[in-house]
């Protein structure tokens, strides 16, 4: 079997800790990887998170933190000043983003909700964005971003779970801002809190499908029940 | 980071579900959060308290402090409130004095229970027109996750009746607090509490989130005792209120004061 | 110096010279924070009820040990003495009955709300995180109401808690930006300002801000002629008092934050400077026990 087989098929035996600054991962020489630095030949956990030592390399995957956009991120922003050469949009970080004109296809006002992807980020974390498409409706919902990849999950299993089992709509950006619309919306909504909470555990996958399932044939019970028509915003 | 942007866009969804008379938490309009309140707590007040509404969570704390009365009222003590919210409450809480809406609340908590006469003040007189007590309480906001008015009056009547007067020892003619020794309880014959309501479109919901708290047109809190009375009443926020409107919350504010006397009473 | 009698081997509060008093730490208590903690650092106290007898002799112990009489109730006389102190020299106490308990020390809680957008905007860095520390007491926090506004003492603590932390922040990672720590002392009753750091290392891991470790304080120093870890207000008011608050990186041992109350031989500071880094990093246990708490929390609701 080759590496990446054996770890898809046992992912639970990678190991993964919970770690706090200052705890040592390992003294091998290993390659580095985010939310480590190394002192006296040690590799040392930078952040309170889930150290990981995996094919010759040793990381901490945070678990808390606020959003500093990076190249390629797909973000979902909120339109806070209308300029000439363009917007700027918040996404929920320290940092701004700006979308130029030409990279959105009608006219923004203030409050509009878009999804775009990270162009570029200079050297103070200010970014330009690309590519953007306006959102209408629908909530959006915010998560601590360190969690979104795990509601995105491997290979997109988790996020394509929610979408197929609810059948809402969900745009997940980096930054932690989710939108959903359309569907069993709500409990698209709390299964998404719900893997921020328990983005540290095991088995999440299967258990937040189960989740969805029992709380989908609940209200269609309850709806068959009171014939009652979809109530949804 | 939940900024002010986010704050904004919420703001739509909390009125529209709201001209359906509906809250995004599923609670009713006059369900209260859960409620959690701590006594005794800081070892060198005189009295103190933590309140957990909901998530919002304020400290109150007693201290008694030998004074001369205000002139006006030789025979009398006084009780003052002091409110202070902390920046670690809100990112929008800026460090400082206290701005207008932490003075706001210090003198709306502090009218309601002046006026419902909890504490006799001829009480607090140790030598009448010489010596009297200065009864502090102050309020410090730790998380505000909205309905500071509700949390801060609970903690506040909360501390105040389950404090002690201290001693007091005699040095010639000056009196002298001796800290840490407790004379008697501090006599409270009312348990006026603050209920607080906000207007969102034409629904009106008690005990407002932090999200119904930016979405509101206008709030009004009024403080209410056991018989009915009412004791204070402070609008606020740049909306209105119809009369018909202003009946159905004082009508709700003394059921709700209620709610919250027996929650207060279980742990005094 | 003092006498040299039994009870010289006794510490006034019953602790061993170099016991930390009892520290619970929790992580995550506030909503709106970014991070946060709650430290409680104290000792717990019993009040009995003694004799008239015994109520009287109490005085003469008064002098070495942490014991607080609370005058006459009904017909039994009330003291206050620690736990520890009771169990070493309850004798000395006859017949007695416990009446109470309560805990007397410190109570902080510290908010991190960032790294954000800086207010006002001029003090950003473009190069690193700016650190801000404030450092506030509740007016109720100490025996005679202390004026809501910060004094001097206030900022000097807020001054020297921001440098015991800085030094550890990866600031670069997050230029242009403000990180600021909120701490309030609810209760306090010495050790304040170790508390708050402390507490303010657990706040900062806690909002995901990335640090070399966490950095742990103590106050060590003298009292009563012994050399102790972590005072008590009792040994701060002791005649041959020496008050030595200090932080310390536990991995490294380096020392971020060292103040000096009183008057010590050269030959004591080398000893103090090591039994404060010991106990430093039995505080470091402590905060990352809490840190992992939290989540241990939410694994246990789920199942």
């Amino acid at each position: 079997m080759t590496e990446e087989a054996v770890d898809a098929n046992v992912q639970q035996e990678v190991k993964r800790w919970l770690v706090t600054p200052g705890e040592v991962i390992t003294e091998e020489r290993v390659k580095l990887g985010p939310g480590v630095y190394v002192q006296d030949g040690k590799v040392v956990a930078k952040v309170l998170g889930l150290a990981e030592l995996r094919n010759g390399m040793a990381r901490v995957v945070p678990l808390e933190g606020n959003y500093v956009p990076r190249q390629g991120d797909t973000v979902v922003g909120i339109v806070v000043d209308v300029k000439i050469p363009g917007y700027d949009v918040d996404i929920n970080s320290p940092y701004k983003a700006f979308l130029p004109r030409d990279q959105v296809r009608e006219p923004l006002e203030y409050g509009d909700v878009i999804v775009a992807t990270v162009r570029f980020v200079d050297e103070v974390k200010n970014s330009v964005i690309e590519n953007a498409r306006k959102l209408e409706g629908g909530e959006l919902i915010y998560i601590a971003s360190p969690r979104v990849p795990r509601v995105i999950g491997k290979n997109a299993s988790m996020i394509t779970n929610i979408k197929n089992l609810t059948g809402s709509k969900v745009i997940v950006g980096a930054n932690g801002r989710i939108w959903i619309k359309g569907g069993h919306s709500e409990i698209a909504r709390d299964a998404i809190y719900k893997i921020e909470r328990e983005a540290h555990t095991h088995g999440l996958t299967d258990r937040i499908a189960e989740y969805i399932r029992d709380r989908v044939s609940a209200v269609e019970s309850e709806r068959e029940s009171n014939g009652e028509e979809d109530k949804e915003q | 980071m939940n900024n002010e942007f986010i704050w904004e866009f919420d703001k739509d969804r909390v009125r529209r579900f709201a001209l359906r008379g509906l809250r995004l938490d599923k609670r009713g309009p006059l369900d209260y959060r859960p409620i959690n309140i701590e006594t005794d707590v800081f070892a060198n007040a005189d009295g103190s308290a933590v309140v957990d509404l909901g998530g919002t969570k304020v400290a109150a704390g007693v201290k008694y402090e030998l004074g001369t009365p205000f002139p006006d009222t030789p025979n009398q003590g006084a009780v003052m409130v002091d409110a202070e919210l902390l920046p670690m409450a809100n990112p929008t809480f800026e460090p400082g004095p206290p701005d207008e809406n932490a003075i706001e609340l210090a003198r709306v908590v502090d009218r309601g229970i002046r006026e419902s006469n909890a504490i006799d003040l001829e009480k607090l007189a140790v030598e009448p027109g010489k010596w009297v007590w200065l009864v502090f309480v102050d309020l410090r906001v730790l998380d505000d996750n909205g309905n500071l008015f509700d949390a801060a009056s609970m903690a506040a009547i909360t501390a105040l009746a389950t404090s002690k007067i201290p001693k007091i020892e005699l040095n010639g003619d000056v009196p002298t607090i001796v800290r840490g020794d407790y004379d008697r309880r501090l006599e409270v014959a009312e348990i006026p509490l603050l209920t607080t309501f906000v207007k969102i479109g034409n629904a009106i919901f008690a005990d407002p989130s932090a999200d119904e708290m930016r979405a509101a047109d206008a709030r009004i809190s009024v403080a209410t005792v056991d018989d009915g009375s009412v004791t204070a009443i402070q609008k606020g926020g740049e909306g209105a209120f119809t009369k018909e409107e202003l009946s159905l919350v004082f009508d709700r504010a003394i059921d709700r004061g209620n709610y919250l006397r027996e929650i207060v009473r279980k742990v005094i | 110096m003092a006498k040299k009698t039994k009870s010289n081997d006794i510490r006034s509060d019953g602790r061993e010279f170099d016991e930390l008093r009892e520290i619970k730490i929790q992580a995550g208590v506030l909503d709106q924070a970014d991070g946060s903690a709650r430290v409680d650092w104290g000792i717990t106290m019993k009040r009995i009820a003694v004799s008239e007898k015994i109520y009287n002799k109490v005085e003469s112990l008064r002098e070495q040990f942490y014991i607080i009489p609370r005058g006459k109730e009904g017909r039994k006389y009330l003291i206050d003495v620690p736990a520890k102190l009771l169990e070493k020299i309850g004798g000395e106490f006859g017949d007695y009955d416990v009446v109470g308990e309560h805990f007397k020390g410190n109570v902080a809680v510290v908010a991190v709300h960032g790294p954000r957008e800086p207010i006002p905007r001029h003090v950003a860095d473009p190069y690193r995180a700016v650190l801000r520390f404030r450092y506030t007491m509740a007016p109720f926090s100490v025996p005679e109401r202390k004026r809501p506004a910060p004094g001097r003492r206030e900022i000097e603590i807020s001054k020297v808690s921001r440098e015991a932390l800085q030094g550890v922040i990866f600031a670069n990672e997050y230029p242009m930006t403000a990180i600021d720590i909120f701490a309030e002392l609810l209760a306090a009753d010495a050790g304040t300002r170790v508390t708050a750091i402390t507490a303010a290392s657990v706040a900062l891991a806690d909002a995901g801000i990335p640090m070399r470790d966490l950095v742990a304080a103590v106050a060590v120093g003298r009292a009563f002629g012994h050399l102790v870890a972590d005072l008590t207000k009792f040994e701060e008011d002791a005649p041959d008092a020496v008050d030595f608050p200090m932080a310390v990186v536990p991995r490294t041992e380096e020392i971020t934050l060292a103040q000096m109350d009183g008057r010590i031989a050269r030959k004591d500071l080398d000893e103090l400077v090591e039994l404060g880094i010991k106990k430093a990093k039995e505080i470091s246990a402590l905060q990352r026990q809490a840190l992992k708490e939290k989540y241990q929390r939410v694994v246990e609701n789920e199942q």
